[in-house]
C-alpha cells in the first residue's frame, strides 16, 4: 500500500549533520530517514529501515539545489541548527 | 505514550506476592527489557533485575521503556539517542536500569515523550531528561540535550501531582488543579502562548500556566502527539492543539488546529461521566464510569476499535460490545484495555506484532489477549510497544 502514514514539513524533522539525513519519528519508535542527497535529487518519502511506513517530506526544492558555483547551505538547514 | 497515571494495584487493594512483567512489538532498541532487540508478537517475559521491589507503573516513549517500583525508584531501558534513560549515557539499553536522581527522590509518576522522559515525585518536584531541541525538557533552554535528570521549575507555589508527555511537548498538573506547559508548540499543542510578535509562538522554552476552563479544575492531563487535553473536576474534557484527523472532536475540514481549548461535554457520552481520557497519537479514548470506551480521531489502521467508513472520525462513539472497560493504555497507533474480568484486549495498528495477538494484521476490533499467568493487574504502553504485569 503506498498510502503515506503523514505528510511532514521539512522544519518538523530534525537533521542530524554527521549522517547528513533527516529524521522524523515514526509511530513504531524508529525513525523515517531521508539523506540530503535524496532531497537534492528531488527524493520526496521518508522511510522507517524497521516498518513498513512512509511519509512524504514536504520541502522547497530550491532549499536543496546544489549548483556548480555555489554550493551553499539550504536555509532550511539554518533554521534547524538553531532550533 | 500516555497510560493511566495511577497503577491498578493500590486500587484494586490487592496483595501480589508475585508478579511478572511481560512485553511485546517493536523491540529495534531494546524497549522490551528482554535482553535483546528482537520483535516479539506475544507477551513473553521481562528481566526483571529490582530485587524484591514490584513493578507498579508502566509506561514508555517513543523507543524507550519506563517502570516505577513500589518503593518509588525508576528503571529504564530502550532507545537512548538523546540521554531520554536518564543514566548519563547515550547507549542503548536493552535491560531494565536504574535511574539515579541529583537528590534522593520518591518517583510518584513517569511520563515518555518521543525521545526525552518526564517525572513527577511524590514531594512535587518535576523532573526531565532527554532531548531538549524542541525544549521539550521545560529548563535550560538552548541546550541540546541532557542525559541526566534535573529539576524544572513551574511559576507556582503549588506541587505538581502529574506529568504528561506528547512527541515534543510537555504538560504539567499541580495539586490547585492547573494545568502549566512547555516545548514545541507549532501546532499549538502547548497552548495559547504568545511571542513577541503577538503570534502563537512556536516553541514554549519554559513552564507557562495554561487556562484550559476558567472555572474548573483539572483532574488529567493528556499530552498527545500534536495535542493536549484534560479532564475536568466537572467532568469536561478540554482539547488543544492538532485537529488533522479530528483528535480534538471536530472537524478537522476547517479546522486544522486550535491553540484555544475547545469543551467537550458529558453530553457526547450518553450523559454518562468520564473516569479517564487518554489518547494514542492523533486518537483519543474517554473511559466512562459506565464502563464504555468511546473513541475518536484517526481511524486508518482500526485505532478506534470500532467500525469507521473514514481514515478519520472526531465525534466519540463507543467501541461496540466493549463494557466493564477499567483501565486504557494507547500507543502511538494500538490500545491496550482492561476490563473489569481482567480480560486483555488489544486493537488497532498490528506492525511488529505491536497488538500480541501473534501475527501483524491490523486489529479493527477489539480482541483478547492470551497472557500467561493468573491474571492481568497493569497495562502499559509505549509508541509501538506493549506490557503487562501480571500475577501469578
Amino acid at each position: 500500500m503506498a498510502a503515506y502514514h503523514d505528510e511532514i514539513e521539512i522544519e518538523d524533522m530534525e537533521y542530524d549533520e554527521e549522517t547528513e539525513t533527516y529524521y522524523y519519528p515514526c509511530p513504531c519508535g524508529d525513525r523515517f530517514e531521508i539523506t540530503k542527497e535524496d532531497l537534492e535529487s528531488g527524493e520526496e518519502v521518508a522511510t522507517c529501515p524497521s516498518c513498513s511506513l512512509i511519509i512524504k517530506v514536504i520541502y522547497d526544492m530550491d532549499d536543496f539545489l546544489q549548483t556548480d558555483e555555489a554550493k551553499t547551505v539550504p536555509a532550511v538547514k539554518k533554521e534547524l541548527a538553531l532550533a | 505514550m500516555a497510560g493511566p497515571a495511577r497503577s491498578q494495584l493500590s486500587t484494586h487493594g490487592e496483595r501480589i506476592d508475585s508478579v511478572g512483567l511481560l512485553s511485546w512489538g517493536a523491540n529495534s532498541y531494546g524497549q522490551l527489557g528482554q535482553g535483546h532487540k528482537e520483535d516479539q508478537l506475544t507477551p513473553s517475559e521481562a528481566l526483571w533485575s529490582g530485587g524484591t521491589s514490584t513493578p507498579d507503573i508502566i509506561t514508555g516513549g517513543g523507543g524507550h521503556t519506563m517502570v516505577v517500583t513500589d518503593d518509588r525508584k525508576l528503571w529504564a531501558c530502550g532507545s537512548n539517542s538523546h540521554g531520554q534513560l536518564g543514566l548519563g549515557t547515550k547507549e542503548d539499553v536493552d535491560v531494565l536500569t536504574q535511574v539515579t536522581f541529583p537528590s534522593p527522590a520518591r518517583i510518584g509518576q513517569v511520563a515518555g515523550g518521543w525521545d526525552f522522559s518526564l517525572a513527577c515525585t511524590e514531594s512535587g518536584e518535576i523532573f526531565s531528561w532527554g532531548n531538549n531541541a524542541f525544549s521539550q525538557l521545560g529548563r535550560d533552554p538552548g541546550e541540546k540535550y541532557s542525559a541526566l535528570p534535573g529539576r524544572v521549575d513551574l511559576p507556582t507555589d503549588s506541587p505538581a501531582v502529574c506529568v504528561a508527555a506528547g512527541l515534543r511537548h510537555g504538560l504539567a498538573l499541580t495539586a490547585d488543579g492547573c494545568v502549566y506547559g512547555w516545548g514545541h508548540n507549532k501546532k499549538g499543542q502547548v497552548g495559547h502562548v504568545a511571542d513577541d510578535t503577538g503570534k502563537v509562538a512556536k516553541v514554549v522554552p519554559l513552564p507557562v500556566k495554561l487556562n484550559p476552563s476558567t472555572k474548573q479544575k483539572v483532574l488529567q492531563i493528556t499530552a498527545a502527539a500534536y495535542h493536549s487535553q484534560v479532564l475536568t473536576d466537572c467532568h469536561d474534557i478540554y482539547l488543544w492543539g492538532c485537529n488533522k484527523f479530528g483528535q480534538l472532536s471536530q472537524d478537522p475540514n476547517g479546522t486544522p488546529q486550535l491553540s484555544q481549548p475547545c469543551c467537550l461535554s458529558r453530553s457526547a457520552f450518553g450523559g454518562h461521566k468520564v473516569k479517564s481520557v487518554t489518547s494514542g497519537w492523533t486518537h483519543s479514548i474517554a473511559l466512562t464510569d459506565s464502563g464504555e470506551v468511546y473513541t475518536w480521531g484517526r481511524a486508518d489502521y482500526g485505532q478506534l476499535g470500532r467500525s469507521c467508513d473514514r481514515s478519520c472520525d472526531s465525534t466519540p462513539k463507543p467501541v461496540a460490545g466493549l463494557q466493564g472497560g477499567y483501565s486504557v493504555a494507547c500507543g502511538s497507533e494500538h490500545n491496550l484495555c482492561l476490563t473489569d474480568a481482567r480480560k486483555l484486549l488489544s486493537w488497532g495498528w498490528n506492525e511488529h506484532g505491536i497488538c500480541g495477538t501473534g501475527d501483524e494484521s491490523n486489529v479493527p476490533l477489539p480482541v483478547q489477549v492470551t497472557v500467561p499467568g493468573k491474571s492481568v493487574v497493569s497495562i502499559g504502553c509505549g509508541a509501538g510497544h506493549s506490557f503487562v504485569l501480571v500475577s501469578r
